[in-house]
């Protein structure tokens, strides 16, 4: 695994625990559109966002492509 | 909705399609790795597309969306929770999977266990899993279009002529040109559940709720707390959330782009289309649950919600409907029959060529579509059972992955084991109803596989040329990805 990789799966672990505990304890309650329903929505679109970040350090070989 | 109606959107739906395959039959080469991966040579949005219509299936606008309105925000967490993992998943196993398939010319996930552990059992072993965890998953599939077009005919189209339109149209979008056909198809089939969703969405604000949505749910506070139980969370999202490495179907698709840019794009265009289309099928459930309370049935709500519609846009979000289930039927019968080819077939008759491997691939494909069909056609109380624990079953593969990419000290024995072992404990534990200490089978089933997978590997020897397998696979992701 690389460094980046190592960063990826401690920030995976990360993400894992606050998506869980923040939703089922200081949100549980919370009956608004500003409670679990932005919470579920901003933190899984991190994941995407870092997503994007780790993978822009792919170089590319370049590759023929017959459907697209 | 008339039937004629139907029948006509189905028309130029198929025929749509139809054009596609044969546009994409005209490229088709020869070989295993042309038919079944379309020689590794596809662009990336074809890639991100038909990895998007093959993992959401008609499950999201039905079933989700049922969840939604019967239990509320805790819905949203358990997709977003599976699409997060599965974006955290592909960044690490899509260049490992591209790579080993373009070293080892492999066609199939368990090709690689076989190839990884020198051990054509362990391969053998995970396909088996897979058809049979796989077929009832797709037999629902069926089952729900029948379903679909009966209630929105209004019984004009029969149950049973509704699966045999779906199993027809699957068949002929898979067996044409193979991936090709697949991915050109659910790329389209893709496209057309976004855009029938979005139509969905822009009526449903204009028209259903002209004070907004979020004023509407002041009234239903009860929706958006959070009510599920934790252990009704874990047991529901802990397969999922493995989803994109233990489905062979998703994995497959990791060995198909042409270039590291393209997986890329892969990634990310799914991970744009999931996030979307998750949002905007949570919101239905909640539109119908505000809208039309009181159902008995949670799974009619999007019935009903589409009954509150014009006909034409009912149409086009029922077609979306159609096109999200065939497009996961057709990439798992395609899948499937390859596997069943290289990785059972060839166990037992290693000899044989390469043409008859594909012969007896194509063959298979028409048999798993009836098999499906029949299956579906039962109606057995045992086809649920069967289709929920599908992903908690597949999860038993889990630790067999991870050893294969990870663990060096992993062995053939050990993985063989495991998957054994796991699939039983799962199985008894669904066909019996068990839920020891309040945990979902799938939660003791990955216990039960991990231990023993850990406890057999370090009581036996690992495969001679592991450390090959990690320097090749190590040194071609370093010269391809550049990390």
């Amino acid at each position: 695994m690389t460094q980046r990789e190592k960063t990826w799966v401690l920030f995976s672990t990360l993400y894992g625990i606050v998506n869980v505990v923040v939703p089922f304890t200081l949100l549980r309650n919370v009956g608004t559109l500003a409670g679990a329903f932005l919470f579920w929505n901003l933190i899984t679109a991190a994941v995407v966002l870092a997503g994007v970040w780790i993978t822009s350090g792919w170089k590319d070989r370049g590759g023929e492509e017959t459907l697209r | 909705m008339s039937p004629p109606m139907i029948i006509a959107g189905i028309v130029v739906w198929f025929t749509a399609g139809s054009l596609l395959s044969w546009h994409a039959r005209k490229n088709l080469g020869e070989g295993m790795i042309e038919y079944f991966l379309a020689d590794r040579k596809v662009g990336g949005f074809i890639s991100a597309m038909t990895y998007s219509a093959t993992t959401y299936s008609a499950f999201m606008m039905v079933g989700l969306v049922g969840l939604t309105y019967s239990s509320g925000i805790g819905s949203l967490g358990f997709e977003m929770t599976y699409l997060a993992a599965t974006v955290i998943l592909m960044v690490i196993f899509a260049p490992r999977y591209w790579a080993a398939g373009r070293i080892f010319r492999l066609v199939t996930p368990s090709e690689l266990l076989a190839r990884r552990y020198r051990s054509p059992m362990a391969g053998a072993v995970s396909a088996v899993l897979c058809l049979v965890m796989l077929v009832p998953y797709a037999s629902v599939q069926l089952m729900g279009i029948g379903y679909l077009l009966e209630v929105l005919s209004g019984g004009a189209i029969p149950f049973t002529v509704g699966m045999l339109i779906a199993a027809g149209v699957s068949f002929v979008f898979s067996w044409w040109a193979g991936l090709r056909s697949v991915a050109l198809t659910d790329a389209l089939q893709a496209v057309v559940m976004l855009v029938a969703s979005l139509l969905l969405l822009g009526f449903i604000t204009l028209a259903l709720f002209p004070g907004g949505l979020p004023e509407a749910l002041g009234s239903r506070q009860d929706l958006l707390k959070v009510s599920w139980t934790f252990p009704m969370f874990l047991g529901l999202t802990l397969p999922w959330a493995f989803f994109a490495v233990t489905n062979p179907q998703v994995v497959q698709r990791l060995y198909i782009p042409s270039s590291v840019k393209n997986l890329r794009k892969m990634i990310l265009g799914f991970s744009a289309f999931g996030f979307v289309y998750t949002v905007l099928c949570v919101v239905f459930g909640l539109a119908a649950a505000v809208k039309i309370p009181g159902l008995e049935k949670a799974d009619n709500a999007m019935a009903m919600l589409l009954s509150s519609v014009p006909s034409p846009l009912a149409l086009v979000v029922s077609l979306s409907i159609t096109a999200a289930a065939v497009s996961t039927m057709n990439s798992i019968i395609l899948t499937l029959s390859s596997m069943f080819g290289r990785d059972v077939v060839r166990t037992f008759l290693p000899d044989i060529s390469e043409r008859t491997e594909l012969g007896i691939c194509r063959l298979l494909i028409p048999v798993i579509t009836v098999v499906c069909f029949f299956f579906a056609r039962m109606q057995l109380g045992l086809i649920a059972v069967l289709s929920s624990m599908a992903s908690g079953g597949l999860l038993m593969q889990l630790p067999t992955i991870l050893g294969a990419f990870f663990w060096k000290k992993a062995t053939a024995a050990g993985a063989v084991s495991s998957m054994i072992a796991g699939g039983l404990a799962v199985s008894f534990m669904y066909v019996q109803g068990l839920k020891p200490l309040g945990h979902w089978p799938p939660v003791w089933g990955i216990l039960v596989s991990g231990t023993v997978f850990i406890a057999v590997s370090l009581a036996t020897r690992p495969p001679i040329d592991t450390e090959d397998f990690f320097s090749s696979l190590e040194g071609y992701i370093r010269d391809s990805f550049g990390s």
